[in-house]
């Protein structure tokens, strides 16, 4: 979430400001109806709480099996 | 007998066995029915006709002298995002049309290890996102095939190939497997290697099986799934034997009918479905109504927030070399998807985690979730319909599979979904083998 949004209609217009500038004002009627989306699945996942402070996670491939794998089928 | 490209694999293995069909009759067979059926359908991206014949002349070498191997003859269509040794391979992306990888994808060798000959190669929408393939339905050629395993999907539905490989990174397996009336399974994360396979979203692309049969899909399951270490994700672990337990049908099982679907479908889907329940409480199965732990939106927006992080890092450079090639909605996509700070990808992805927790935990006294596999019928062709119903198994690693279970007033085919636990492959194809016999048959589509 981008700091200083205080509201999915505040993130929607961060985004916009933001892809024109990344990608040019002739892009941005293709690209907004995506970025309203975007604000909303963003401020979505963003309004639930996350674990304690302590807590470590397996950020790349959460919910995922550990990767495991190795030459002819040895489990590493 | 039925013609041989109305055969399933089951049949084709037996028929195959016993001599009472050769691979090359059966070849001949399906490049006939491409000709008569394929110019409606447009399944077909690259049919490999001299190739395949050579494979099933080399088949039919190779029985003269041994036993059948399992999949023996039986011939499939990959989607064209799996590279296969020779073949072009082009992705729906002008700048590949003359990409001929000089390997094939771990599942493709497998398939041809197991005996299977390599058709040729389906219409996939490109990359396998959302923009809307050349492809038909069979049912109506005014409605989408689905996607994004489009030529798949609407391929064995058309009886142009008994099987096909699909995958999957939100919905693309099962849904056009719903749209077009046939089988369609996304295994376990981890269970199906995708070397060799186009990526869309690493942490989500699966690979999938579209077939007409339960029987069938395990069939091709117990050939291409196992470890391979070229794809870090893919677990080094005995593969169950889901073949036996497909044959007999199991015991009647305990469902989940997931409530947050339910009203979400159309109304003529979710009348559809609670008919399909109540036939099969008939039949013995136990049904609970069950509630996800949080709303739908959220563990949407969750998987969404994941792909699309995911999608932008894999494409970033090639969107940079090629923008006028992308089409609208993947350029549309990769393009946003720059714009997710790496602290809201991260927290999608610790999310997710809490999600699969919960949600495992409602499977505690169940065999399975029970849901439509998408909201409606097939839409018209300027979509691949809803991504909804199928995203959330995608997310979970969870194995899925959409059963064809009957059609709608206008003969569009109705498909009803079902989940199991993570890894639990062959415990969901059991379940889904008691659905399926205690559901009508499906015919075939008028072409």
């Amino acid at each position: 979430m981008y700091p200083g949004a205080s509201s999915q209609e505040s993130l929607r217009n961060e985004l916009e400001r933001i892809a024109g500038a990344l990608w040019g004002a002739a892009r941005i009627e293709a690209l907004r109806p995506g970025l309203q989306n975007l604000a909303r699945d963003l401020w979505l996942v963003a309004q639930q709480p996350l674990g304690p402070l302590a807590e470590i996670p397996d950020p790349f491939g959460a919910a995922l099996p550990a990767p495991v794998g190795g030459e002819n089928g040895t489990a590493v | 007998m039925a013609q041989p490209f109305d055969l399933t694999v089951a049949e084709i293995q037996a028929e195959i066995a016993s001599g009472a069909l050769s691979p090359v009759e059966l070849v001949q067979s399906l490049i006939d029915r491409a000709v008569a059926v394929d110019p409606k359908v447009q399944a077909w991206e690259t049919l490999d006709a001299e190739g395949a014949l050579a494979a099933a002349h080399s088949a039919q070498a190779q029985l003269r002298h041994f036993p059948a191997r399992p999949l023996e003859g039986v011939p499939v269509g990959i989607k064209d995002i799996f590279y296969t040794a020779g073949l072009r391979t082009a992705a729906g992306f002008a700048p590949f049309d003359g990409l001929v990888p000089d390997y094939d994808a771990t599942a493709v060798a497998r398939l041809r290890e197991a005996g299977a000959t390599i058709l040729g190669k389906t219409v996939t929408t490109q990359f396998a996102f959302s923009d809307p393939p050349k492809t038909r339905n069979p049912w109506n050629q005014d409605r989408t095939p689905g996607g994004s395993s489009s030529g798949s999907g609407a391929g064995v539905a058309a009886r142009l190939f008994p099987a096909a490989l699909g995958s999957q990174t939100a919905g693309s397996v099962l849904r056009p497997a719903a749209y077009c009336g046939v089988v369609g399974f996304k295994p376990s994360f981890g269970r199906i290697s995708r070397f060799g396979v186009l990526p869309l979203s690493w942490s989500l692309d699966h690979v999938g099986i579209i077939v007409r049969t339960v029987v069938d899909a395990g069939l091709v399951y117990q050939a291409i799934a196992g470890g391979d270490a070229r794809d870090p994700a893919c677990l080094v672990l005995p593969v169950p034997n889901v073949t036996e337990a497909t044959h007999p049908p199991a015991a009647a099982p305990k469902l989940g009918l997931v409530l947050d679907f339910m009203e979400r479908a159309e109304p003529e889907v979710r009348e559809h479905l609670e008919a399909v329940t109540m036939r099969w409480e008939r039949a013995g199965a136990e049904v609970r109504r069950v509630r996800l732990p949080l709303s739908l939106d959220t563990v949407l927006a969750t998987h969404q927030v994941v792909m699309q992080s995911e999608a932008a890092a894999a494409h970033s450079a090639n969107l940079t070399a090629h923008p006028a090639d992308y089409r609208p909605l993947l350029r549309a996509y990769v393009e946003n998807g720059h714009l997710i700070p790496a602290a809201a990808y991260v927290h999608a992805q610790r999310l997710r985690s809490r999600i699969k927790t919960q949600v495992e935990s409602l499977l505690d006294r169940l065999d399975a979730f029970l849901m439509p596999t998408a909201s409606n019928v097939a839409p018209g062709p300027a979509t691949t319909g809803d991504r909804s119903f199928q995203a959330m198994w995608t997310m979970l690693g969870a194995p899925a599979i959409a059963l064809p279970s009957g059609f709608d007033a206008s003969g569009m085919p109705f498909s009803v979904q079902l989940a199991g636990r993570h890894l639990d492959d062959g415990g969901l194809l059991a379940t889904a083998r008691w659905c399926e016999a205690n559901l009508d048959p499906m015919p075939a589509p008028l072409l």
